[in-house]
């Protein structure tokens, strides 16, 4: 498994980690007993690494043999895996049935939190604080998405981070943060109540902030990281808002007390509700940055591109996701829903349409590869809150089963997403640091000056890449034909239903998802053209710069994930679509089991599938189907190769895959668009649409001037103010002490004095 | 036989005496002196107390009262022979080196 | 009066003066232990030679210089456990003039614990003459053997001790006595032991001088008390406590003899709790004596003047749902204290002088929760809570004042102690005393979850309840309700003020202790029995904060008042 000989056999360190589960099986645990494990390993083992670094610093074992923690981490993460492995294997064939008890053990009984009443006794009998394992079928394919992808990151962070210079003696914080990054993903999605959804939804906020600004000093990264914790901030104030009104109408926020009856027998109030479900909804808008909260996601780029890959990718920004098919319950008409939550479901769909549009289109032009990926990812992520937008849409009409297909098909694209994305971020990273590396190698003789206009992320410095960097340049491209959607790979299963379903609701039932149908289906062909942009333009053709011809694959740990997300992505996706994938992730919300669209054979579930994507029954959503896969698979690519595709250097060549599709590429044909990236839609798109100047003068004009207000109360009334208490005290000290003279008699005197005012008050008060 | 009334007003003059002169005298023996004074202001009530009452109560105070007089006299006097070696002074106006 | 003359004889009566009767022992064993020796007295006219064992040559054993500090230890120790044994006795009358029951036990078991920290912190800790040095790990053993000769040469050790369970015996028989002028008496064997202490260091000019001052105000007052307390015998006819509270309550208005009896009495209890204006001698006194001798005189002292307070005070004169005479007094006086006490501490330079000042303030706040109880508005669960939020208070300043005043002692060991400065960068010449100590000032200053701040709560919010019910339930706003509430609220008010202000002092120990540059970086001298006292106040400071054993302690205090309410 590992690639550098010398440093495979640092694995044996983590192997005490993953015995732990083989362990406790042995010992006759259940696998939901052993899921506390998930989050309690990386809660212990963050402290040891922060701690144990700060106090090893530097020392020979703890940097080549525990990689500055990185080790420790491989190994906390590996039994979450394992321990995840677990729970998906018991779960996944017999899920709990919705109205038995899906939250299947409790780790916590806080009773001790109760208040102290008046009368020293304490209220006990309500459990404020417990939390529990809520299992269904969304907790355990975001759980094993999670689990496995930070596991995979954090073994390609060994590589990755351990390599670089700059990181040196800091990576201690990397892999401590890292651990406790992935504790709040994994304890949120475990968590059977929205608090504590809510607590570990802020651990990662926290986390994301840290590992953000990981490179501090540089001013960008701060700035970077203090925006990204703001803006998701702005959406976690009203996602608090909306648990307040959550709390007031239902009492609780237990996932168990709410899912049972939504609607509280009829009796709950769907303004009310709406508006606790809205506030709800924009916490997730900040979290998986969306429109309007989208500005931090691209500036977020600025930390460790792993932590881009964990973060910005494959985990974090699925939270807000997660949080919003927590909703489908609340709006589920056929089984105590709430009626008349439409609009909920078309503010969800269309703020998912906006954005996959407008992240799109600026991709177009972003030339830094882990921008265009950030822009990609908001995109995608947007499709999915279409998608789910359609859902609860179908949901609050009683439209069973389209709502099943689409909200199946955007979890299943949540799980493509994160896994292409995750192994794009982790191959941008693998070309970043391979071309930094070249970089440095070869102006290793002008000194460190020379080299700091030279930026390893830009792709105009690139092509060419395919026969330097084989195993990247192959991931990369099923990665990127997942993302597209070409047929039969990865994100395309998913990606189709979506649209079909976000159609079929626009044709059949609501004008107005005509918007976010006709945004997404747009996006489908622009997707296929900046991500192919991107790849033409890191890949193919010849060599941009002096330095990316010095390039090679060597560094140890990269490669590893990188196949083995390449295999999921490219036959993963295809597997489980086929076996059913959509039908099982709807299944968490199919309360009366009849809605099953499993086919009774392998077989039988493989042709429906295949009908579902190519024929349907109906002939809209065929030609739906149809004019995507055209956009997305003709038109976008074929624009991108005329544009950055070519032939490599002559002799040079790469996996016959690769090899193809570059020289494919390069018989399109050539187009000059040089005086296309002057236009001033070109140079509105470069400037992010100019979201972030209006923001910043919004804020320039409200926040800045209230800020210096309160600087300037709270530097002269209230500091004044104690600054005056405090020379009256101190003078005032100063008199009280002179009284205390040192003579005796002068005490004697004030004793007098006092006998006499004592006296006098006995004997003046009560005659 | 004398009225107690007329103990106990010689009592008051008594106090008032003693405790016009703690905090007039200067010296430190004589200032001891009109505790001395006051505290038998004290027995002197005691002694008109029991005079009134008929009760042998008072002249047990009393007698205790002189006791603890004695000792208060004892330990003053050897406090302030310790504070007149070290500062050579018994005068309480003199004796600040503690204040503030 | 019952008769004074019986004796207690029988074994029940005497079971339950057993920790006096173990003082008396150590007492009579002090004089007699160090000095055995072998000397013989030879029968007149005859050539035989008994041995008396008293006087010539001492035994080794006996010379020990370290031996009256062993037998006081042991003493107190006994004395201590068999107190806390009796706690939960049923309560029994001694003599007519005691009576020994759950409120004198806690109160006993209060002062006997800091008896024992101050008489474990002080072995080795007093010098016998100015030149005399205490015996270091490092010194040859001729060099020990000198140093201890010289500790032993005059003897002083002894007095120490002699005068250390005097105050015991004297503060032990007061919380007892039934009768006013027991009383007095006690708490005067106790007072004059305790002017001796203060005065102990003699060699110095601060010790004769700190005495002197101590003494001579401590008598004044304590002659105004006295006849005080001769007025009130003369309104009644009786001193003892249950007569008074009878005639008291025959009173018709107010009898003048009374009302200045009364009044006289504060006085001099007012001088043993260090309450304004009666408190000026004794920051004199603290920063003059031994820094164990302060904490005693900061804590046992004190709680002996609040047990006064409460005797006098609570049962004789609080009348039955009606405001007590001296309840505006005792108000307005608490209010000066703490004030006095916050602001005098919060510019003083010297460690033992901010410490005194302190203890002025927390006296304050003590008056001030008493004041309630005087104010005929509380019923009698209130009371019961406010005098347990006292006496629970009381009890833990036992640890943390005195534990503070011991952090000096530490200090005092090198000569230092006097000055803040001395402070400066303790954090890195010693860290666990420097911890224990800013512990202690956090306890002082009433921080969660430390024992201090668990009293000064139940203060509070005895007084909070007690008078917040007062103030018009039905009012629009803050400010009519103000107008409405009853005075007593405004005591909450200063006392949580004061807290606030206290703060800047308190913390400012901390501060120099972890933020200043020492002056030597040398450890501090070795003093086991010191540390080991420290720790034990520290760890205690904890735990009586905090869970079982500040639950234990506070149903002890609690079951104490609530028989001392209801008698």
């Amino acid at each position: 498994m590992g690639d550098n000989k010398s440093e495979s056999g640092l694995l044996v360190y983590i192997i005490p980690f993953l015995a732990v589960v083989p362990f406790l099986y042995a010992m006759g645990w259940e696998s939901h007993d052993a899921s506390i494990l998930i989050v309690a390993v990386p809660f212990m083992t963050f402290p040891v690494i922060l701690i144990v670094g700060q106090v090893y610093n530097g020392e020979e074992f703890w940097k080549s043999k525990m990689k500055e923690g990185g080790i420790l981490a491989l190994g906390a993460l590996g039994a979450s895996l394992s321990a995840a492995l677990w729970l998906v294997y018991d779960y996944v064939d017999s899920l709990p049935n919705f109205d038995e008890q899906q939250s299947v053990t409790q780790w916590l009984e806080w009773v001790s939190f109760d208040l102290l009443q008046s009368d020293y006794t304490l209220t006990s009998g309500s459990k404020i604080l417990g939390m529990g394992v809520w299992i269904d079928s969304i907790t355990l394919m975001i759980l094993f998405v999670a689990t496995f992808l930070c596991f995979l990151i954090c073994w390609f962070s060994l590589g990755y981070m351990n390599t670089d210079p700059i990181n040196e003696d800091r990576n201690h914080r990397f892999y401590g943060e890292f651990v406790l990054f992935a504790l709040g993903m994994f304890g949120m999605v475990l968590a059977d109540n929205f608090l504590w959804l809510f607590i570990f939804w802020e651990v990662m906020g926290l986390c994301s902030y840290l590992l953000i600004g990981f490179y501090y000093w540089k001013d960008s990264a701060a700035y970077a990281s203090k925006k990204a914790f703001l803006t998701t901030r702005v959406g976690d104030v009203f996602l608090m808002i909306g648990l307040f009104i959550l709390y007031d109408i239902y009492g609780s926020l237990e996932f168990s007390v709410i899912f049972h009856d939504p609607s509280l027998n009829g009796s709950v109030n769907s303004d009310k509700l709406f508006w606790a479900l809205l506030m709800m909804f924009i916490g997730a808008v900040g979290k998986s940055a969306q429109f309007p909260l989208h500005v931090w996601l691209p500036d977020a780029m600025e930390g460790p591109t792993p932590v881009s890959a964990l973060i910005h990718a494959a985990t974090m920004v699925n939270a807000g996701l997660y949080l919003v098919a927590r909703m489908v319950p609340f709006v589920d008409v056929g089984h105590h829903g709430v009626a008349g939550l439409e609009d909920l479901g078309l503010i969800v769909a269309y703020v998912g349409g906006i954005t996959a549009f407008m992240a799109a289109a600026i991709a177009f032009v972003q030339n830094d590869i882990k921008k265009v990926l950030a822009y990609s990812t908001m995109s995608q992520l947007a499709y999915i809150f279409t998608g789910l937008g359609s859902a609860l849409w179908f949901y609050n009409n009683d439209e069973h089963h389209a709502a099943a297909v689409v909200f199946g098909s955007s979890m299943f694209h949540l799980f493509n997403h994160a896994m292409a994305k995750g192994m794009l971020f982790m191959a941008s990273g693998s070309v970043i640091h391979e071309v930094h590396h070249a970089h440095d190698h070869l102006h290793h003789g002008h000194g460190d000056g020379h080299g700091h206009d030279f930026d390893p992320q830009d792709m105009r410095n690139m092509g060419g890449l395919a026969s330097k960097m084989p195993v990247t340049a192959t991931a990369m491209m099923f990665g990127s034909m997942s993302i597209i959607g070409i047929p039969l790979i990865g994100g395309f299963w998913s990606k189709e239903g979506i649209i079909a379903e976000t159609w079929l609701a626009a044709l059949e039932h609501e004008p107005l998802m005509y918007g976010p149908a006709i945004l997404v289906l747009l996006t489908a062909g622009m997707t296929g053209f900046y991500m192919s942009r991107m790849w033409f333009m890191t890949f193919a053709g010849v060599p941009k710069s002096e330095v990316v011809e010095h390039v090679h694959e060597e560094t140890p740990w990269i490669k590893m994930p990188l196949v083995v997300l390449t295999v999921i992505t490219a036959f993963g996706g295809f597997a489980f679509a086929l076996l059913g994938a959509t039908d099982y992730l709807s299944s968490a919300y199919d309360y009366s089991g009849h809605l099953k669209l499993h086919k009774s054979t392998l077989l039988d579930s493989i042709l429906y599938k295949l009908e579902y994507a190519f024929l349907p029954e109906k002939i809209n959503l065929r030609i739906v189907g149809w004019v995507t896969i055209f956009l997305s698979f003709i038109v976008g690519p074929i624009l991108a190769a005329r544009i950055h595709g070519g032939k490599l250097s002559d002799g040079e060549s790469s996996t016959p895959f690769v090899s193809w599709l570059v020289s494919t590429s390069s018989k399109f044909g050539k187009q000059d668009v040089s005086s296309l990236s002057e236009s001033e839609l070109s140079v509105a798109l470069q400037n992010r649409l100019y979201f972030d100047d209006l923001y910043e003068g919004v804020l320039a004009r409200t926040v800045i001037p209230f800020s210096q207000f309160t600087a300037w109360f709270d530097r002269n009334v209230i500091d004044g103010l104690v600054k005056q208490i405090e020379r009256r005290s101190v003078s005032g000290s100063v008199q009280v002490r002179r009284l205390t003279t040192g003579s005796a008699r002068d005490y004697i005197l004030m004793a007098t004095v006092g006998m006499l005012s004592i006296i006098a008050l006995l004997w003046g008060m009560n005659t | 036989m004398i009225d107690p009334s007329w103990i106990a007003g010689l009592g008051v003059i008594l106090f008032g005496v003693g405790l016009i002169g703690v905090f007039t005298r200067n010296n430190a023996i004589v200032v001891l002196m009109c505790i001395e004074v006051m505290l038998n202001a004290a027995n002197l009530n005691f002694v008109a107390g029991t005079m009134h009452y008929g009760d042998v109560d008072g002249w047990v105070f009393t007698s205790i009262a002189i006791a603890i007089a004695a000792a208060e006299v004892a330990i003053g006097l050897a406090i302030f022979l310790s504070l007149y070696s070290t500062q050579e002074t018994i005068s309480l106006d003199d004796a600040t080196t503690l204040r503030n | 009066m019952t008769s004074l003359g019986q004796l207690p004889l029988d074994s029940d009566t005497a079971s339950s003066l057993l920790p006096e009767t173990m003082m008396l022992a150590g007492l009579i064993a002090i004089v007699l232990i160090p000095n055995l020796g072998d000397a013989k007295f030879r029968i007149p006219l005859t050539s035989v030679r008994v041995p008396v064992l008293l006087g010539g040559s001492r035994f080794d054993l006996t010379n020990d210089p370290r031996m009256p500090n062993r037998i006081s230890n042991i003493t107190f120790l006994l004395a201590f456990l068999s107190s806390l044994v009796l706690i939960s006795e049923s309560p029994r009358e001694v003599g007519g003039v005691l009576m020994a029951d759950g409120f004198s036990r806690v109160f006993s078991t209060m002062f006997l614990a800091a008896l024992l920290l101050v008489s474990v912190a002080t072995t080795y800790r007093i010098p016998a003459k100015t030149n005399a040095q205490i015996p270091d790990d490092s010194d040859s053993e001729a060099a020990i053997d000198r140093k201890i000769s010289v500790l032993i040469d005059n003897r002083r050790q002894v007095d120490f001790y002699i005068l250390l369970i005097m105050v015991g015996l004297g503060m032990s028989m007061m919380t007892m006595a039934t009768n006013l002028f027991m009383m007095i008496v006690c708490i005067e064997l106790a007072s004059l032991s305790t002017y001796v202490l203060v005065a102990f260091h003699k060699e110095s000019p601060a010790g004769g001088e700190a005495g002197a001052k101590y003494f001579i105000v401590g008598s004044v007052a304590s002659a105004i008390g006295i006849y005080g307390m001769s007025l009130l015998y003369l309104w009644s006819g009786s001193l003892d406590l249950d007569v008074l509270k009878e005639s008291w309550q025959a009173m018709d208005g107010v009898d003048p003899f009374a009302a200045f009896g009364i009044g006289m009495m504060l006085v001099a209890f007012g001088f043993k709790v260090s309450a304004a204006p009666f408190h000026l001698a004794a920051p004199d006194a603290y920063s003059g004596a031994a820094s164990p001798i302060s904490g005693l005189l900061a804590t046992a002292s004190k709680a002996m003047g609040f047990v006064a307070l409460f005797r006098v005070l609570v049962i004789i004169t609080v009348p039955e749902g009606a405001e007590a005479l001296w309840m505006v007094a005792l108000g307005i006086f608490s209010v000066v204290t703490m004030t006095w006490g916050n602001l005098a501490a919060l510019t003083s330079e010297n460690p033992k002088r901010m410490l005194a000042y302190s203890s002025v303030a927390h006296a304050g706040y003590m008056l001030a929760a008493i004041a309630v109880v005087g104010s005929g508005i509380s019923s009698t669960e209130e009371s019961v809570v406010i005098l347990t939020a006292v006496t629970f208070h009381l009890a833990v300043l036992v640890l943390f004042k005195l534990g503070a005043f011991l952090v000096i002692s530490h200090l005092e060991t090198e000569g230092k102690g006097h000055s803040i400065e001395h402070l400066h960068g303790l954090g890195n010449r010693d860290p666990m005393i420097a911890g224990s100590m800013f512990l202690f000032v956090l306890s002082l200053a009433g921080v969660p979850p430390l024992s201090g701040f668990l009293s000064k709560l139940l203060m509070i919010n005895g007084i909070v309840s007690t008078s917040a019910s007062t103030g018009s339930s039905d009012t629009s706003g803050i400010a009519t309700w103000a107008e409405s509430v009853d005075p007593l609220f405004w005591l909450a008010t200063a006392i949580v003020l004061n807290s606030a202000l206290s703060l800047f002092y308190y913390l400012r120990i901390g501060l120099v202790m972890f933020f200043e540059e020492p002056a030597s970086s040398k450890p501090l001298k070795a003093a086991p029995s010191l540390r080991m006292a420290i720790f034990a106040c520290a760890i205690l400071t904890l735990l009586c904060g905090v869970g079982p054993v500040s639950e234990w302690l506070l149903d002890l205090v609690n079951g104490a008042i609530d028989s001392f309410m209801h008698q």
